[in-house]
């Protein structure tokens, strides 16, 4: 008796391990807030653009950064400030001037967080030469 | 599911409208099924797009036919091999020399002329996961550089508003709008922003008891080579053809339906807690 108790809380346990790795695994990553995001570059002035599904007291980029393409891969270039948050609204779309950060002839691109409602989306730019 | 941008094949038939008008010679159309073929194959081997090489490489083939007429047996079985195989290395060892040649005579011509051919398109992919649609601006451009350059510190401009006057006079022209929404579904605001490569146009409708908007966006660039927008999705979703000049892109996004489809300068999108064939229906109800 004692061992069937045993076997079947082995069981139990492998089979809780297994279903929690499985729903880890498929897990939905797609946004419940965001619909769309971007960033996009040009001349060293950035654009950013979200639009969410529900009504949110604040979008903002939380965090960016610039990388740059050396030696065949992208590498850590600079921190850039993040752009002003919006309130209460479904949109974003905004600029910031990230010239001072970059040289010319190097090739770059941008990765934006945007932040809103809980939710939190990352986006890369297109690479582009300064 | 088509795995391709219905509007570059739209471009394609642009194109080769244009050779048939006289308002492109061979050598420009070729030169053009170059750039595009040589621009798809420096993508990683699972991103090429096969159906547009094809595509690519039946305009070329089109556009030599005079040539072709004339050509050897060898010639035109060449050609066959081509178009059958769209293997990489076969296609760069076949045109390196002859074709990139031609390219920058083609090119120093333009540049010569002052004349400027562009070529715009968004080249769709998905992310590992399948849990981003993106769609990346492409373009090719011959001759002088036409691209718009963003002013430094620019500063967008912003308008939300219910007054469709008001958002017309904001961007200056009448934007494409859905006639028709599904039931319940009421104007909350009319949101438009832009700076000086890109205007965003998002048409929100809300519905009593819901709190998630059905929204149509609409983004135009003057600078298509620099856009790039991710879409959130459940899974990978598919084409559908809902038009003869509309193809769009439909998956969900946590179970709500969503549309995107593109032309060469514009990203349009539309979702929101509906069925899909509302979704549909909304969709073709813009104009």
């Amino acid at each position: 008796m004692r061992k069937l108790i045993c076997l079947v809380m082995v069981l139990v346990t492998a089979l809780t391990a297994v279903v929690w790795t499985a729903s880890a695994e498929i897990s939905p990553l797609s946004s419940e807030v965001f619909h769309r995001a971007s960033v996009s570059c040009s001349s060293g002035t950035a654009t950013f653009s979200a639009r969410v599904n529900i009504q949110c007291s604040s979008i903002s980029v939380t965090s960016c950064t610039l990388q740059k393409f050396e030696n065949g891969s992208w590498v850590f270039a600079a921190t850039l400030a993040t752009p002003e948050s919006k309130s209460n609204t479904y949109t974003y779309f905004t600029t910031k001037d990230y010239s001072s950060s970059m040289s010319t002839g190097v090739t770059y691109r941008i990765k934006a967080t945007f932040e809103a409602g809980g939710d939190s989306v990352t986006t890369t730019s297109k690479s582009f030469t300064y | 599911m088509c795995a391709h941008t219905p509007q570059k094949f739209q471009e394609l038939v642009e194109l080769q409208e244009n050779y048939e008008k006289g308002r492109i010679d061979r050598e420009t159309v070729s030169d053009l099924m170059e750039m595009a073929i040589d621009a798809e194959l420096t993508k990683a081997d699972v991103e090429i797009d096969n159906a547009w090489l094809n595509a690519c490489i039946d305009l070329m083939a089109y556009v030599d036919h005079a040539d072709l007429e004339q050509a050897s047996e060898q010639h035109r079985t060449t050609w066959k091999v081509i178009r059958t195989g769209i293997r990489k290395e076969r296609w760069r060892k076949h045109t390196r020399t002859i074709g990139r040649t031609a390219c920058a005579v083609a090119c120093a011509v333009l540049v010569i002329t002052g004349v400027s051919i562009s070529w715009r398109w968004f080249r769709p992919s998905q992310s590992t996961d399948e849990q981003v649609y993106t769609l990346t601006g492409e373009q090719i451009q011959l001759g002088a550089d036409q691209r718009a350059t963003a002013a430094q510190g620019d500063t967008p401009l912003e308008c939300h508003t219910t007054s469709l006057q008001e958002l017309c006079d904001f961007i200056g022209y009448i934007p494409p709008m859905p006639s028709w929404t599904p039931e319940g579904w009421i104007l909350k605001e009319y949101a438009a922003s832009s700076n000086e490569t890109m205007q965003n146009v998002t048409m929100i409708y809300e519905k009593a008891g819901t709190s998630y908007i059905l929204a149509y966006d609409f983004t135009q660039t003057n600078d298509v080579a620099s856009l790039s927008t991710d879409y959130y999705q459940d899974d990978t979703g598919e084409y559908i053809q809902l038009r003869d000049d509309l193809y769009v892109y439909l998956a969900t996004n946590m179970d709500q339906p969503c549309a995107v489809w593109s032309t060469a300068n514009s990203i349009s999108s539309a979702s929101g807690p509906i069925t899909q064939e509302e979704l549909i229906t909304f969709v073709l109800s813009i104009r």
